[in-house]
């Protein structure tokens, strides 16, 4: 039971409806069965929940019972600082849950935006009665009136039609209406036939009858719904390797804690003790800056983005974009300007440039030129031409030789078969001086097989092989200069037939050509140097047109896409197996043409298969399920509907494929600068742990206290971390492949940097800091210090200010794991100095103010302890740099 | 009369558009193994005139179409449960298959579970065929067919067999589908020559169907994927390549492991936007 084959009686016998419809019993019944006539959304997980999400994470979980404990603490035994220290644990669990909701956050709107084009109301016939009900309530089988203006509720197998025309831009992204009719069409497929009109569309013109089909999720429009909304991108690279880091990270640092608890109970020190000693570690090693840091260098990211046109929708985005290694890219108005022109056009077997022709003296150019201004639908308006790109292109052409109002005039329009894209061609019929004529204007390719005459200096000469081979030929070397080509054809009407229909217009057929006309859209200027990036940067991009194989490999070649590619057509890939697509895609030169938005799914899905990172481009309504399936969605801000937008990681707010590729930069900067400033942060947790280490194991005072870790890793650590992640990308960073899926952020050497490296230097410089305060104002080991003693408020003042001054030269020491510092200009991130500037002050404020003494238990330090700390930052300084000296060398002698 | 198991085929009816297309389905295959087709209605204590009136003469009208094609059909109308009606003329009559299809009776009700062709299915002592028809534009024109393998086989041959005359009269494109279940993460962790291997083992798992396909000279294309979730998948392929019909086979899930994960064949049964045939053998 193809619907669409199906004669009238067949199709009310098939659906068991009639003329009349049905009646209200068995619509009820069928409402039961088939549901309401609506798209619905995939469930999804509420707001609420989401949010709840990030605050009872593993790492959540922790330091909420941190928190407890230590607000317990601070009940049970007043004035141990407890109760500040589980007050501000509890900060760190909301403002890490905070940051990572914000960061995956995004309203998604997409659902909302296709709903908006389907009815509210319909008029059907139920019980032979005409009648009005809310579109939900359609059921298959009903019998629907449709009128100019209405939007289509769902699938309708049209019965009666009178000069109907819909919009199908939702379903094909065609953007011509189409025409409708009522006849069997066994051939075609539903969503292509002629006798079929789909939810979602809308009529443009004209009125007609049908009978529904299909309703609700079953239509097809309730496809492109349900993968709109069912697709879920996941967790992006980023998101699961923070992840990964913080939940490994925060396991260690519970073990640890665990350990050195179960220690100090051994060697007998009291619970208090052993539980300042377990919470500090377990403080200390967790990062508790990372995840808002992460965050707030993403926004700054895609803020640098938006600069460049590029309009984020999910912060994490950015960094995926970093890792991508394929682009499915559109030719039209992305690689291109998509501004056409007309070039050059064949006629009487020449192919001539324009300015070679002479219009005038020419009968063949002149009929080329009326056959252009009059199968057009663009048009003039205050000076300006309205209309598609490629008829505007037209109509500027025959601009240039005739008055097109005048001739519009004197040929008036009669009758019209629009564009079809599945026919590939449009023909208009006009009244003339001796009757009537039919111009149609269509793909080259499809009009020759409709010619039987060709127009030769003023003659109709019999289209043989001789003069097709000819036409071939130019088509070739049109089409091989990267043209859209369009043959102009005509055919005399019965000029006592015209007005009521004629049967050369019923049927179009017997043409007689008159020429080609080449059109020229220019690639963009700045896209040859994008895709020469890609190649060095080890990302494949695939055209993906609607246009024809020539002109694609044209295009390709002209902007240096490929050379040789394999082009495969719309037709060919829905013929293709899974297997087949996908050892298709793993060919160095490939690209698609003549392809539907709709293939853009498959081919994104056989490389997702293929275990690429892929990015897409799109902007009509069915390619939001492909921007939906890609790692990256990229809709055109110029040229997308709302919907692809709202499907879309981002946004571009010029269209053109150059700024996918500065984006792809910035997103690899990103990881870049998160390795930085992790290594930034990592480093400080070594001078934060040795001072426990120290007090149970040497038995010492306890040389820095939970709150002034805090300090650190949530105060002085962050601004310095977040200019880190600003750091524009390093040279080079393009010429690097795509981060492989597999690599970590926390690999070994960067663990090994931080932990065994730097962090074993600032804590030398706390430590030692910490131990020459003490002895020169009269401590010896083994004295017992209180902690209300201002000796040892100033000790562990001293001990913070060693991890910062040190943190500052470390700052300087993470712009790079290979470049010296001095070979980095100071002034490209001036964030930078800020925020150093911003650390100073806050230390100054901690040990310098009384707030600051009362909120982190610290007390004033002379100068003479900063002159004694500052040579430990200049010590890790030198010792970094000696250090990239040896990697540096290592790398050239490894080349070499 | 026939060599095929399902010598003899019952389609049950009530009237209604579902059932009435289930009854065209029954004649491929009544047709295809020569089998005699009854097609039976209940009426019960509950029907009102005209829904009885309804059963009778869509038995009479399937029995007229049935005949134009040349099958050997009867029309049976009995009286009483459903379930226990239908049970016994199975187990009296040896019916070899049945054919029934299953709707939603009440708004948010599960379309299957519990429902009356469930119940058959795990009552009578035959092969079930149950139908949900979502689609009624592309019911019996089964251009494109998709059949979902979940786990390892099951019943390859049973499952060719009802595939065969599908595709011989509509000349179907067969896709065999198997999906290989990871977490969300997982999946964008594997590297290629992982997904290879993973594909390897798919592969093998639809190896035996595959074979059984194409000795009844049936050359269905495969595709394995990675997925989440299988019934995800499932709706997302049929949904994008727009197929017309889905041939699922269905075997009792043991309560524990429906508690846990679901009943996949309820969710995709719900969510299809196109027609299901669930196969269930004895």
């Amino acid at each position: 039971m193809a619907i669409q084959a199906l004669t009238s009686e067949e199709v009310y016998n098939a659906l068991h409806t009639s003329p009349s419809g049905l009646d209200e019993e068995e619509a009820s019944e069928r409402l039961k069965t088939f549901g309401l006539n609506e798209i619905r959304e995939a469930q999804k997980t509420s707001l609420l929940h989401n949010i709840a999400r990030h605050f009872t994470n593993l790492f959540a979980l922790l330091l909420w019972g941190a928190s407890i404990t230590a607000i317990a603490g601070g009940l049970l035994k007043p004035g141990e600082g407890f109760f500040i220290l589980g007050i501000a644990i509890m900060g760190v669990v909301l403002i890490n849950g905070g940051f990572a909701f914000y960061q995956e956050y995004r309203a998604e709107k997409a659902f909302d935006e296709l709903k908006k084009l389907l009815p509210y109301m319909v008029t059907i016939i139920r019980g032979g009665r005409e009648r009005e009900i809310t579109a939900s309530e359609v059921v298959p089988g009903d019998i629907v009136l449709l009128k100019e203006g209405d939007r289509v509720s769902s699938d309708i197998r049209l019965l009666d039609v009178t000069e109907m025309k819909v919009d199908n831009a939702s379903i094909t992204g065609e953007s011509k209406p189409a025409k409708r009719d009522a006849t069997p069409h066994p051939d075609a497929e539903i969503s292509d036939s002629l006798n079929i009109v789909l939810a979602g569309t809308s009529v443009v013109r004209g009125q007609g009858r049908g009978v529904v089909f299909a309703t609700g999720m079953s239509t097809e429009f309730g496809k492109i719904a349900r993968l709109t909304s069912e697709i879920v991108s996941g967790m992006s690279p980023l998101e699961m390797e923070t992840i990964r880091v913080t939940r490994t990270i925060t396991v260690i640092a519970v073990c640890l804690g665990i350990i050195f608890f179960t220690a100090g109970v051994f060697i007998g020190r009291g619970f208090w003790e052993n539980f300042i000693f377990a919470l500090g570690i377990v403080v200390a090693n967790v990062p508790e800056g990372l995840l808002p840091t992460v965050t707030l260098s993403l926004a700054m990211a895609s803020q640098r983005m938006s600069k460049k046109k590029a309009l984020v929708r999910k912060l994490t985005a950015v960094e995926t974009l970093g890792s991508v290694t394929v682009i499915c890219t559109d030719k039209t108005g992305t690689l291109t300007q998509n501004r056409m022109s007309a070039v050059n056009i064949y006629t009487n077997s020449i192919l001539k440039e324009l300015q070679h022709i002479d219009a005038n003296s020419d009968l063949s150019t002149m009929m080329l030129i009326k056959g252009s201004a009059l199968c057009n639908d663009a048009y003039l308006r205050d000076g300006a031409i309205v209309g598609e790109q490629t008829e505007k292109a037209l109509l500027e052409f025959a601009q240039n030789y005739i008055d097109v109002d005048n001739l519009r005039t004197k040929e008036p329009r009669i009758a019209e078969h629009p564009f079809d894209p599945f026919r590939k061609w449009m023909a208009t019929l006009h009244e003339n001086e001796p009757g009537a004529i039919i111009y149609v204007k269509g793909a080259p390719e499809v009009l020759i097989n409709m010619c039987t005459g060709i127009f030769h200096n003023g003659e109709v000469v019999a289209f043989d092989d001789v003069r097709k081979k000819k036409a071939d030929e130019a088509l070739s070397d049109m089409t091989g200069r990267a043209l859209r080509v369009l043959a102009v054809a005509y055919r005399d009407c019965n000029p006592l037939l015209f007005k009521i229909k004629c049967p050369e217009w019923e049927k179009i057929e017997d043409l007689v050509l008159v020429g080609f006309l080449g059109l020229e859209d220019p690639p963009r200027p700045e896209v040859p140097g994008a895709i020469k990036d890609c190649n060095e940067a080890g990302i494949k991009i695939i055209m993906v047109t609607g246009d024809n194989p020539e002109t694609a490999r044209a295009v390709g070649r002209e902007i240096g896409l490929f050379n040789n590619p394999d082009i495969v057509t719309g037709t060919e890939l829905r013929g293709m197996n899974h297997k087949d697509i996908m050892n298709a895609l793993l060919k160095d030169e490939i690209a698609f043409a003549r392809v539907t938005p709709a293939d853009k799914m498959t081919i994104v899905s056989a490389l997702k298969d293929l275990g690429e990172v892929v990015a897409v481009t799109g902007d009509g309504v069915n390619d939001a399920p492909a921007l939906k399936k890609a790692d990256i969605g990229i809709a055109m801000g110029l040229s997308g509907t709302d919907v692809a937008k709202e499907a879309a990681d981002i946004i571009l707010l010029d269209d053109n494929f150059a700024t996918i590729v500065r984006a792809i930069e910035e997103g690899r900067a990103v990881f870049e600068n998160i390795k930085k400033f992790t290594t930034y942060i990592l480093s400080s947790n070594i001078p934060e742990i040795i001072p426990y280490i120290a007090y149970v194991i040497l038995g010492i005072p306890l040389p820095l206290t939970v709150v002034q870790i805090l300090a650190v890793d949530l105060g002085t650590d962050m601004l310095p971390a977040l200019a880190l992640g600003t750091e524009p990308p390093e040279p080079g960073l393009l010429k690097r492949p795509p981060r492989s899926v597999k690599e970590r952020l926390l690999s070994l050497p960067l663990l090994a940097r931080a932990y065994l490296f730097l962090g074993p230097i600032e804590a030398i410089a706390s430590m030692a800091g910490f131990f020459w305060f003490l002895s020169i104002n009269g401590w010896h080991w083994g004295d017992a210090l209180s902690s209300k003693n201002p000796l040892y408020w100033q000790a562990t003042t001293v001990c913070l200010t060693g991890i910062i001054v040190t943190q500052v030269a470390n700052v300087f020491v993470c712009r790079s794991g290979i470049l010296s510092v001095f070979s980095m200009s100071l002034w490209v991130n001036r964030f930078m100095l800020a925020g150093i500037s911003v650390e100073i002050v806050i230390i100054l404020l901690i040990v310098y103010t009384s707030p600051g003494n009362i909120m982190f238990a610290t007390s004033p330090i002379p100068l003479s302890m900063w002159l004694f700390l500052i040579p430990f930052a200049f010590l890790l300084l030198g010792l970094e740099e000696v250090r990239k000296l040896f990697v540096r060398n290592m790398m050239t002698r490894r080349i070499s | 009369m026939t060599d095929h198991p399902f010598k003899k085929i019952l389609v049950a009816v009530d009237g209604s558009f579902h059932c009435n297309v289930a009854a065209r389905y029954s004649y491929l295959f009544a047709q295809a193994f020569h089998s005699k087709l009854f097609v039976v209605t209940v009426i019960t204590k509950d029907m009102n005139e005209k829904a009885e009136k309804s059963a009778t003469y869509s038995i009479t009208r399937i029995i007229d179409e049935a005949r134009v094609s040349g099958i050997d059909i009867e029309g049976v109308i009995l009286k009483g449960d459903v379930i226990e009606a239908i049970t016994r003329f199975v187990k009296e009559n040896k019916i070899d298959l049945l054919i029934s299809s299953t709707r939603r009776p009440q708004k948010e009700r599960r379309y299957f579970v519990k429902s009356v062709t469930s119940s058959l299915m795990s009552g009578v002592p035959c092969s079930v065929i149950a139908l949900r028809i979502s689609h009624p534009g592309r019911s019996l024109r089964s251009k494109k067919v998709l059949v979902p393998v979940i786990g390892d086989g099951y019943r390859d041959k049973e499952r060719a067999d009802i595939i065969s005359p599908i595709a011989d009269r509509f000349n179907s494109n067969i896709t065999v589908f198997h999906v290989i279940e990871l977490s969300s993460s997982g999946i964008k962790r594997l590297e290629k020559l992982e997904k290879d291997k993973l594909t390897e083992s798919g592969e093998k798992k639809i190896a035996s169907f595959m074979k059984e396909l194409r000795g009844r000279g049936i050359h269905a294309s495969e595709k394995i994927v990675t997925g989440s979730k299988v019934r995800d998948e499932i709706i997302s392929e049929a949904s994008h390549h727009k197929y017309d019909l889905i041939i699922l086979g269905t075997t009792k899930r043991n309560i524990i492991k429906r508690v846990v994960s679901g009943n996949p064949v309820e969710e995709i049964l719900r969510d299809t936007p196109c027609d299901v045939m669930l196969l269930h053998f004895k």
